[in-house]
């Protein structure tokens, strides 16, 4: 039996046109490649 | 594949053969991210979308550059209707490659269709606005009138078709709900939420059937308790038949009274639906003209502060001017010492034996008022006229002064003398007479003074032996 309080939980209001410079500036494009190249260069630095 | 040390191009070895950097765990990565690249493509390619979203985000969590992941986790978006987001991968994407990348292609043909770019725009706005009804107590049929709404303006939208079913369900009509859903599943085969819901509503609907049967079989049987006597039940073919005895009689009845309650109907779906939304849309129009009229009361706010700052600037120049003005034109000022040279010269040039006319204008001139600015043309003038009347003047006052000295009419004496003495300082008797006349008016600041200036100007002389006489009386008076 599905709760429709707990279900409309699961919906969120949509980015609008007007939020894509929000959106992608505050994107985290940190990626593992990044993680591993930052940690080498750390333990070069050691 | 380039190494992420010199970024030199990378051979099948474990290490770069430009600069021996080990790089067998970056290939690695790399080959993960290609490996979800992979799997989502594998999954969009069957419609399974949320899937692909999955994997191709993973993808991107391992290499960021991974532009064909990126591209196509834009177009799984632009797919699901979800058009900001779709952007938003694209935009990225091109800033990491702005050469031969199919994203711009794809901005640029979103971009040059301005009324599908607003329509999907517009549908995003009113997606969120029926959102916001499912959250109010009494906002279910408002969110289903606008989630239709959504899907005419952007049938790709699962979203909304998701929210529209859930809403159907929560309202107690799976069938539609059921409808949407499966639209849902057109679009994006294997969303987990579309599934739950569809499930959902397979289950009502089977409920609901097995109610209508479980009625059917126990009028069939004849174990109901309606046993109402008015009706007339029987069997034709497969289907139940009822029919009322006295239908004829009570026909005009039935009608009037479904009128009635059409009308109580259609009054309560004025009441609950249209009313709420005439006044939200009253609202709406209300509240745009606040906004405009918060908008030309800032334009005007601002226009004050301009027009007050400008006022104020205006207001400081012409203090400005106004004291220059005043330099110029003040009680004995400029503008009057030169108008009375002038006038002095013109009487001067037209008759030079009206020298005491000249004279009384040559007074009327302010030494104290010249400042550096002061032309020297004008300076000079006024020596010069000054020095050609002076001994005539001189002499002339001096005659006049000492008749009122011998009248004892010391203050007229002082004024005469002072002006003989003005015009030509170097006359001794005149000088003399003037500190005469202080001392006996008893004015012994300026008779002192004038003793002093005769010592000064005309030493080792009988008036300068007289002034250090009388300047002695004085001091034996202070002692």
């Amino acid at each position: 039996m599905i709760n429709f309080e707990d279900e409309i939980k699961k919906f969120s209001p949509s980015l609008e046109v007007e939020d894509i410079e929000d959106t992608i500036y505050n994107q985290d494009l940190t990626d593992v490649a990044d993680l591993f190249v930052k940690m080498i260069k750390d333990n070069q630095g050691d | 594949m380039r190494c992420y040390n010199c970024g030199a191009e990378l051979s099948e070895h474990s290490f770069c053969t430009n600069c021996g950097v080990d790089v067998a765990l970056y290939k690695r990565i790399m080959r993960i991210s290609n490996t979800f690249y992979n799997e989502g493509l594998e999954k969009a390619k069957v419609r399974d979308l949320s899937g692909a979203i999955v994997s191709l985000r993973q993808s991107l969590k391992f290499n960021k550059s991974n532009i064909k992941a990126r591209n196509l986790l834009g177009l799984v978006y632009y797919e699901m209707g979800e058009v900001v987001a779709a952007l938003s991968e694209w935009v990225i994407s091109t800033n990491l490659r702005n050469k031969k990348n199919v994203a711009a292609d794809y901005i640029e043909r979103l971009q040059s269709n301005g009324t599908k770019m607003e329509n999907l725009n517009s549908s995003i706005k009113k997606y969120n606005q029926a959102y916001q009804y499912c959250l109010q107590p009494d906002g279910k049929d408002l969110a289903i009138v606008q989630l239709k709404r959504v899907i005419n303006l952007n049938p790709k939208l699962v979203r909304a078709y998701q929210l529209l079913g859930l809403v159907y369900i929560a309202t107690g009509r799976p069938e539609p709900a059921k409808n949407y859903l499966l639209k849902a599943k057109e679009i994006d085969v294997n969303s987990t939420l579309t599934l739950k819901y569809l499930q959902e509503a397979d289950r009502m609907i089977e409920a609901l059937n097995a109610g209508k049967k479980t009625s059917l079989k126990d009028k069939l049987t004849g174990n109901t308790q309606d046993n109402n006597p008015g009706v007339t039940k029987y069997v034709d073919d497969n289907e139940y038949v009822i029919q009322p005895i006295q239908m004829k009689d009570k026909r005009g009845s039935g009608t009037v009274l479904n009128i009635i309650l059409g009308m109580a109907l259609g009054f309560a779906i004025t009441f609950f639906l249209v009313r709420p939304a005439i006044i939200q849309a009253a609202n709406d129009d209300a509240q745009e003209k606040i906004n405009n009229i918060n908008l030309q009361l800032d334009a005007k706010n601002l226009t004050i502060t301009e027009l007050e700052k400008a006022n104020s600037e205006y207001e400081d120049r012409i203090k400005s001017m106004s004291d220059s003005l005043n330099a110029y034109a003040g009680t004995e000022g400029t503008l009057a010492s030169m108008e009375s040279l002038l006038k002095a010269a013109s009487v001067y040039l037209s008759n030079p034996e009206n020298y005491l006319e000249v004279a009384d204008y040559i007074r009327s001139v302010d030494e104290t008022a010249w400042t550096e600015d002061t032309s020297e043309n004008y300076k000079n003038l006024y020596y010069a006229l000054k020095n050609a009347i002076g001994v005539s003047v001189c002499d002339a006052y001096y005659a006049e002064g000492n008749t009122a000295y011998n009248n004892k009419q010391y203050d007229d004496a002082i004024a005469y003398l002072e002006a003989a003495v003005f015009f030509d300082e170097t006359d001794a008797d005149a000088i003399y007479l003037l500190a005469t006349c202080y001392r006996v008016a008893e004015k012994d600041t300026e008779a002192q003074d004038t003793y002093n200036k005769i010592i000064e100007l005309f030493p080792n002389t009988w008036y300068s032996g007289r002034a250090e006489t009388y300047l002695a009386e004085y001091s034996d008076t202070d002692d």
